[in-house]
């Protein structure tokens, strides 16, 4: 078990997310940063969609109540087990009352502790991700707070490991610097072509700052106005993560991965998948820009980005084959 | 705009599709959705990972590697192949009668919502009671409905000033339709009633009370009554289908 010490500004439970209720009402929810939760849980021999726990901003303290083999994946940051400096995207062992120990972050969001076996809460509607808004999932439905005890799952074997990673030079998109402006590729939707050129150029052009005022929900962008031609009131539609909505304000709003299941704002497009992962990383008052993209070239992205947590498989498996 | 603009296909990124039936509730939009739907379900194309309705509109999620332009032509197909709007509601739908406070402290902006809809309190009370009214689509909040239509002069606006919390089986009012809470959150609409009922059971058989079709009617009850259903999950609620 991993019991929770100081859980930082904001930890829950979550994996890859819950599909297939959007009609009930019910969002996806999901690691905010999928692919940092896929690539931890590849590099420690979990299936991809394993339960693992976000921190918010670093700054959190467990301890294991047996070895656990786990993996830090995510955002930059400075972790300690018992003193003793640790690798972000390496395998190892958090052996018994030992504690780990990660610095508050300020050049990305968002941290996975990801463990052999994965974090074991009850499957809720085919997932174990917690839903804050709806209150259910994950542990008891909310964030973690100290003195929580996580199950962990039964790991694939039980042997100690030499710790084992993964390098900047493999795996350059794993050490990105999330602070430099970061260019999101999106899809153009429907109402899109309610801007004109001037107001479409504004928003490819400017640098948008993700606001405080953001959240597991979704981001607010401040930067210059943008201004359809007509304004349209229209009726709440489905929504996804990835949306890109331009409220009366003229500041965008991207839905994130506990979006509503329904909106009515206009939409300007989608960010697509691949790049969800890095908007999740990007703290709070930098900036981002937008890029369209096609759909033929929104799914390359993905697939590339799916076929990395294969090569972690086969780069740890092979390690440990030689260890 | 002429009837000839609906219905509009749409893509929602590499997610998928959406259909849209008119950029206004009506009854047969919502009808169409809703039957759109159910087809798209039965149909079971390839890549098509979850079919959803809302308002007016039928949303489509594909896997990621869907083939996008082959659902694509499956959709317009299927579209164009009949008038959506002229089709049945789904079978199988439920009617259900759900024990309701109007007023009082527990639901305090029913004196508001009545005089922005013409009445008095009494008179408002027993127009909703009375006013049987669909799910027209379940959003926001796990197994929560919108349901209406309600008469014309229930077409009141939002409030300004959101209020910050309404409990869990609050029931509220505006543009001629209902909400009712499945959790506790905050609304800009008007409090002007509260039930028992709690709409997600996520260990139950069926976790979602409500389903889209189904239709209610909330029966004004005494706060008296009302206590007896607080233990009850089902806060007290009947339901028959609909023949």
């Amino acid at each position: 078990m991993i019991r929770i010490l100081k859980p930082g500004f904001y930890a829950s439970v979550q994996d890859t997310g819950r599909f297939g209720y959007l009609s009930d009402g019910v969002g996806r929810c999901g690691a905010m940063d999928a692919l940092a939760l896929k690539i931890g849980n590849a590099a420690i021999g979990n299936p991809d969609t394993a339960a693992a726990v976000e921190f918010t901003f670093g700054g959190f303290e467990v301890e294991a109540t047996r070895d656990i083999e786990i993996c830090i994946g995510g955002s930059p940051i400075q972790a300690k087990i018992d003193g003793k400096p640790i690798h972000r995207w390496w395998a190892q062992t958090l052996p018994k009352g030992q504690r780990l120990s990660v610095g508050p972050c300020a050049s990305g969001m968002r941290s996975y502790l990801c463990v052999a076996g994965g974090i074991d809460v009850p499957t809720v509607l085919g997932s174990k991700s917690t839903d804050l808004k709806g209150g259910f999932g994950g542990l008891s439905g909310r964030l973690l707070k100290a003195g929580d005890v996580l199950d962990v799952g039964a790991a694939y074997k039980g042997r100690e490991m030499r710790p084992k990673g993964l390098s900047p030079r493999e795996f350059p998109d794993l050490f990105r610097d999330f602070t430099v402006c970061p260019t999101l590729r999106f899809i153009p939707a429907r109402e899109w072509e309610d801007l004109n050129t001037a107001n479409q150029r504004k928003f490819l052009d400017e640098e948008w700052a993700i606001s405080p005022d953001s959240n597991r929900v979704g981001y607010r962008l401040n930067g210059v106005q943008i201004c359809p031609k007509v304004h349209k009131e229209m009726l709440s539609h489905g929504i996804l993560p990835g949306t890109i909505q331009l409220p009366p304000s003229g500041q965008p709003v991207v839905q994130m991965r506990d979006a509503n299941t329904a909106g009515g704002y206009p939409k300007l497009g989608k960010v697509i998948e691949a790049d969800m992962s890095v908007l999740a990383q990007v703290p709070i008052g930098k900036s981002i820009r937008f890029t369209p993209c096609s759909i033929d070239e929104a799914k390359i992205a993905l697939r590339t980005q799916n076929a990395q947590s294969d090569r972690v498989r086969n780069i740890m498996n092979g390690v440990r084959n030689i260890a | 705009m002429t009837q000839s603009q609906w219905p509009r296909i749409q893509t929602l990124g590499t997610d998928g599709f959406v259909i849209r039936f008119s950029d206004q509730l009506n009854e047969p939009a919502n009808r169409a959705a809703l039957a759109l739907r159910a087809a798209i379900e039965v149909a079971g194309w390839d890549g098509v990972e979850e079919v959803t309705s809302a308002l007016a509109s039928t949303a489509i999620r594909l896997s990621a590697f869907a083939d996008f332009e082959q659902v694509e032509d499956q959709i317009k197909t299927l579209v164009l192949s009949r008038d959506w709007t002229a089709e049945p509601l789904p079978d199988g739908r439920r009617l259900y009668r759900i024990p309701t406070v109007y007023g009082t402290e527990l639901a305090p902006q029913m004196a508001q919502a009545a005089k922005a809809a013409g009445l008095t309190v009494p008179e408002a009370a027993a127009e909703l009671s009375a006013a049987r009214t669909r799910v027209i689509t379940l959003g926001f909040a796990p197994g929560q409905p919108y349901l209406g239509t309600l008469d014309p002069h229930w077409d009141i606006p939002r409030l300004s000033q959101i209020t910050p919390q309404v409990p869990a089986g609050a029931l509220v009012l505006a543009i001629r339709q209902f909400v009712l809470f499945a959790v506790a959150n905050p609304t800009g609409w008007m409090h002007v009633g509260q039930t028992a009922v709690q709409l997600f059971q996520p260990n139950a058989d069926r976790a979602f009370m409500l389903l889209p079709g189904d239709e209610v009617q909330f029966n004004a009850v005494t706060e008296a009554e009302f206590a007896r259903y607080e233990n009850d999950p089902n806060g007290g609620a009947e339901w028959e289908i609909i023949p």
